[in-house]
């Protein structure tokens, strides 16, 4: 499936009163989640106890 | 028990989002932190998450209400479980993880949790600890299990008791958890 493809198909499974604003917010959430599987793909992953060590700063 | 394992870019996005947050309440970037990581934690106790098409996670309400054995109801809350089936151990582990991190987060003047920390007094409005402090959540779990397993708590789903901590709850939509202390715990 080509970008194009893949981005009609998820315009198209959004409800039928979507905003641009929804159409942008998908697309965005869409290019993260699929950059995060691309590093999981490489085994770039962090392990949960990792994950803690990093978000340090914002754990009380 | 599935393993956890995160991106990068998770990472850094839920960084980043955190950053956003704490531009107005550093208290309430924490505790965003907090609830995130304790959903990816019960997600991989409770045997992984259910994906929805659009590839979210499914979670589901549950109520939980704390009573006394009169009948008497003491506090209604709900929490969002990442599954459909939950392990008795689970939820409680649930929970207590919830309340106490809240607590600690926030440090409110009382804390309305299932165990009363060691050194805190009961009081009407909930447990006052005698200095503000951090509460150890995972000996509040270890007290909770033993309690259950002693019958100095009861829980009921719906209107059924759950009899061990390792059956498993189906939680639907309007699914009501109640628990019931019979005898004071001490713990954390």
């Amino acid at each position: 499936m080509t970008t194009k493809d893949a981005v009609i198909e998820m315009i198209r499974r959004l409800p039928d009163d979507a905003t641009v604003a929804d159409i942008m917010a998908e697309l965005y959430f869409r290019q993260k989640v699929d950059k995060g599987l691309r590093q999981l793909d490489a085994g770039e992953g962090l392990d949960h106890d990792e994950a803690r060590r990093r978000l340090a700063p914002w754990l009380s | 028990m599935v393993e956890l394992i995160w991106s990068p870019q998770a990472l850094s996005d839920l960084g980043g989002i955190c950053e956003y947050i704490a531009r107005d309440s550093d208290r309430y970037a924490k505790l965003f932190v907090e609830r995130v990581l304790a959903l990816a934690e019960t997600m991989s106790a409770s045997g992984g998450p259910q994906f929805c098409r659009d590839g979210t996670i499914m979670t589901t309400t549950l109520t939980i209400r704390d009573a006394t054995t009169a009948g008497k109801k003491l506090g209604e809350w709900t929490v969002e479980i990442p599954a459909e089936r939950i392990t008795v151990r689970e939820l409680i582990r649930s929970r207590v993880y919830q309340e106490v991190k809240d607590y600690n987060t926030r440090q409110p003047e009382h804390f309305r949790g299932l165990v009363r920390p060691t050194d805190a007094e009961e009081t009407l409005n909930g447990y006052r600890l005698k200095k503000q402090r951090q509460i150890d959540w995972r000996k509040q779990f270890e007290k909770a299990c033993e309690a259950f397993e002693r019958n100095q708590v009861l829980i009921l789903v719906g209107d059924r008791q759950a009899e061990s901590l390792d059956e498993e709850i189906e939680i639907k939509p309007g699914t009501e958890v109640t628990f019931l202390k019979l005898t004071l715990l001490v713990g954390g």
